[in-house]
């Protein structure tokens, strides 16, 4: 039985295919497009699904969307009442979607499918409660989804038995941690629903000098429950603007103009406000604790990306075990809701468990060399013990390699199919990385990839983390030893990389190792600023040659760029 | 130049000219409804439906047990 999964139309649109109970594929509609974060129909994510599965749309048993369109334009018309004349501008955005698309979701899916196919209709924290507990190792979990808002839904509390999910409580739009987050993000002047990240990378280099501030904008129970201030924010009323005039007399100052200087104010209220969404956080998570009494905790919702905060509920609540799937964000919606029906609405049991994200394209070596021929460009073509050998050297030598390798990953995080790889011990290597590719804020840090056996040496952890969703400290000892990974706070977004999941990188690691003694390197998205990471062997070369990125190692293919960042034919 | 040629350069062009003209109309149609109609209903807001007060002992909201049923869920709503 065929089920896709379909998310889209707010963010980060998703395709996700499952076959009798097994993720067969899922992938972003960005990384086709090359436009960031796009929300428009997945058409080229579906067809790269089916193509996975080998079926024609016809041959699909369910498809099903992410959320009810029609308790969504309920919340948007109901907001717009309540708060009539200031939502005016909200209104005259959102109503010619809704009228001319959305409330015609139907019609508007089947047309782009091509197909008279009924749909389902899931539900936003659904999807998302589905996304990381269905596809979990648990039998029974707690489940947490928190994100921006779904229909009416921010937050929700629950819990998972088998296949049956029960999510007992919730908090409504416009009280939300996500748009806490995001307001915070606007305050510091980066760009909302794409640079959340920052304001987590900027906060280690402030102090909480501001957090009674933000205790004024949201009032915490004991139970974990949790009500924003709304005097002090504007998205419930404006599509356009997260806080008001009195949001930034309370911090005292006005908003940060984008791409201006960066203060030790704005370090302040990055690392305040990342204090504020850690204490709520946190104390839904105790409350959970409390109520339910298991010891496993799944999270979804975009929130769940924090990894600051999963890591300190890991440390500071009662939970031994904690997953976060890898497109924790709305493209995991896709894979939650086609779960959803298999398991919940299906009965069928739970056949497949997440132990790794790579579940996009893959290109063989026969279509690498095809590229490579038609676009006239020679490559050294070489055996795999060759590959990890002449790689790993080139990462010892500081060159900044670019590392496309099997099945792209789902989610936002690249992690070893998709990655920039580099040397974790020069001092030197986030500005050379920052200079010759990223190209983007000196504060954000990069994240390392070790061998799961050696993560407890290095860090402070003994755990998995194969999506980079934990930040533990690195050990004291060997700070000195990995400048380029860690962070200002002595931190590192972990991931931990086993040869069952990605037997190449891990053989890569490992050579490096041998020839540094360090099971560590560096890992960062392959892509330049603003680009979605890229997909096919052409989008790799592409930014390969427009970057300053010195190797590109394309499956068996490897090129080099000389001293003047030629390519070397 | 031919028949079918022409008229497509036709309807291209009558598109051109009448889409900013149907987005202003689009515009002008909303605000009537968002300023004379509207307010008739905006009264909702004294029940407090984006719950803005503060205060009380719990801010979770109990969740409706969802209907397993795949009949139920080809609507969206």
């Amino acid at each position: 039985m065929l089920i896709i999964g379909i998310s889209c139309f707010y963010h980060d649109a998703a395709a996700a295919i499952v076959k009798d109970g097994v993720l067969i594929a899922a992938a972003e509609e960005e990384r086709f497009t090359r436009k960031k974060h796009t929300a428009d129909f997945p058409t080229l994510a579906v067809k790269y699904c089916l193509e996975a599965a080998g079926a024609t749309i016809e041959e699909v048993d369910h498809i099903a969307f992410y959320e009810k369109p029609f308790v969504k334009f309920d919340r948007i018309l109901t907001t717009v009442l309540a708060e009539w004349p200031l939502s005016y501008n909200s209104f005259i955005r959102a109503m010619p979607l809704w009228l001319k698309s959305r409330l015609w979701m139907k019609k508007t899916i089947r047309k782009e499918l091509g197909t008279e196919k009924d749909i389902i209709f899931g539900d936003h924290h659904l999807a998302h409660a589905a996304s990381a507990f269905l596809v979990s190792p648990f039998d029974r979990a707690v489940i947490l989804t928190l994100d921006g808002v779904g229909e009416w839904t921010t937050t929700t509390r629950g819990y998972g038995e088998g296949i049956d999910i029960h999510l007992e409580d919730e908090i409504q739009f416009p009280h939300s941690i996500g748009l806490f987050y995001s307001a915070l993000t606007a305050y510091l002047g980066f760009e909302v629903n794409d640079a959340e990240w920052k304001v987590m990378g900027l906060a280690p280099y402030g102090k909480p000098t501001m957090v009674d501030k933000f205790e004024k904008l949201v009032q915490l129970r004991d139970d974990g429950s949790f009500r924003l201030d709304l005097q002090y924010f504007a998205h419930h009323h404006s599509a356009k603007q997260m806080i008001n005039s009195r949001y930034e007399r309370l911090m005292g100052r006005p908003r940060r103009v984008p791409e201006s200087e960066l203060e030790t104010f704005h370090h302040d209220v990055a690392h305040s406000g990342q204090k504020m969404t850690e204490k709520l956080i946190l104390n839904l998570a105790r409350s959970a604790y409390e109520k339910y009494r298991i010891p496993n905790l799944c999270i979804a919702g975009g929130v769940g990306l924090n990894s600051v905060a999963n890591w300190k509920i890991l440390k500071e609540t009662p939970f031994e075990k904690l997953f976060v799937q890898p497109a924790a964000g709305d493209d995991g919606g896709a894979l939650g809701v086609a779960f959803w029906v298999w398991n919940c609405l299906l009965h069928q049991p739970r056949r497949f468990t997440m132990t790794n994200a790579y579940f996009g394209p893959a290109y063989e070596n026969g279509q690498i060399s095809g590229f490579l021929k038609s676009a006239g460009i020679r490559a050294r073509e070489l055996s795999r013990e060759e590959l990890v050998a002449e790689t790993a050297k080139r990462i010892r030598a500081d060159r900044v390699i670019g590392w496309f390798q099997g099945r792209m990953e789902f989610g936002p995080r690249a992690l070893g199919s998709r990655s920039i790889l580099a040397n974790p011990m020069n001092p030197n290597m986030k500005d050379i990385i920052n200079a010759k590719v990223k190209f983007r804020e000196r504060f954000r840090p990069f994240a390392p990839s070790v061998l799961r056996e050696e993560v407890s040496h290095y860090f402070d952890l003994d755990d998995d983390s194969p999506y980079m969703l934990l930040v533990p400290k690195v050990k004291n000892e060997k700070r000195d030893l990995l400048p380029a990974i860690t962070h200002e706070d002595g931190t590192g977004r972990v991931q931990t990389v086993t040869k069952a999941d990605n037997p190449l990188y891990y053989d890569l690691i490992r050579e490096f190792q041998k020839l540094t003694g360090v099971p560590v390197v560096v890992n960062t998205s392959f892509n330049v600023r603003g680009e979605p990471i890229v997909c096919t062997p052409e989008d790799a070369y592409n930014c390969f040659k427009k970057s300053g990125i010195d190797v590109l190692v394309l499956g068996n293919y490897i090129l080099d760029k000389d001293a003047n960042g030629e390519v070397v034919q | 130049m031919s028949m079918a040629s022409m008229w497509k350069r036709f309807v291209k062009g009558w598109k051109a000219f009448w889409h900013p003209v149907g987005k202003v109309q689009t515009i002008i149609l909303l605000s009537v409804l968002f300023f004379v109609i509207l307010p008739f209903f905006s009264p909702i807001r004294f029940k407090d439906p984006l719950r803005k007060r503060l205060g009380g002992p719990s801010f979770w909201i109990k969740r409706k047990p969802v209907v397993l049923d795949l009949e139920r869920h080809h609507f969206p709503f």
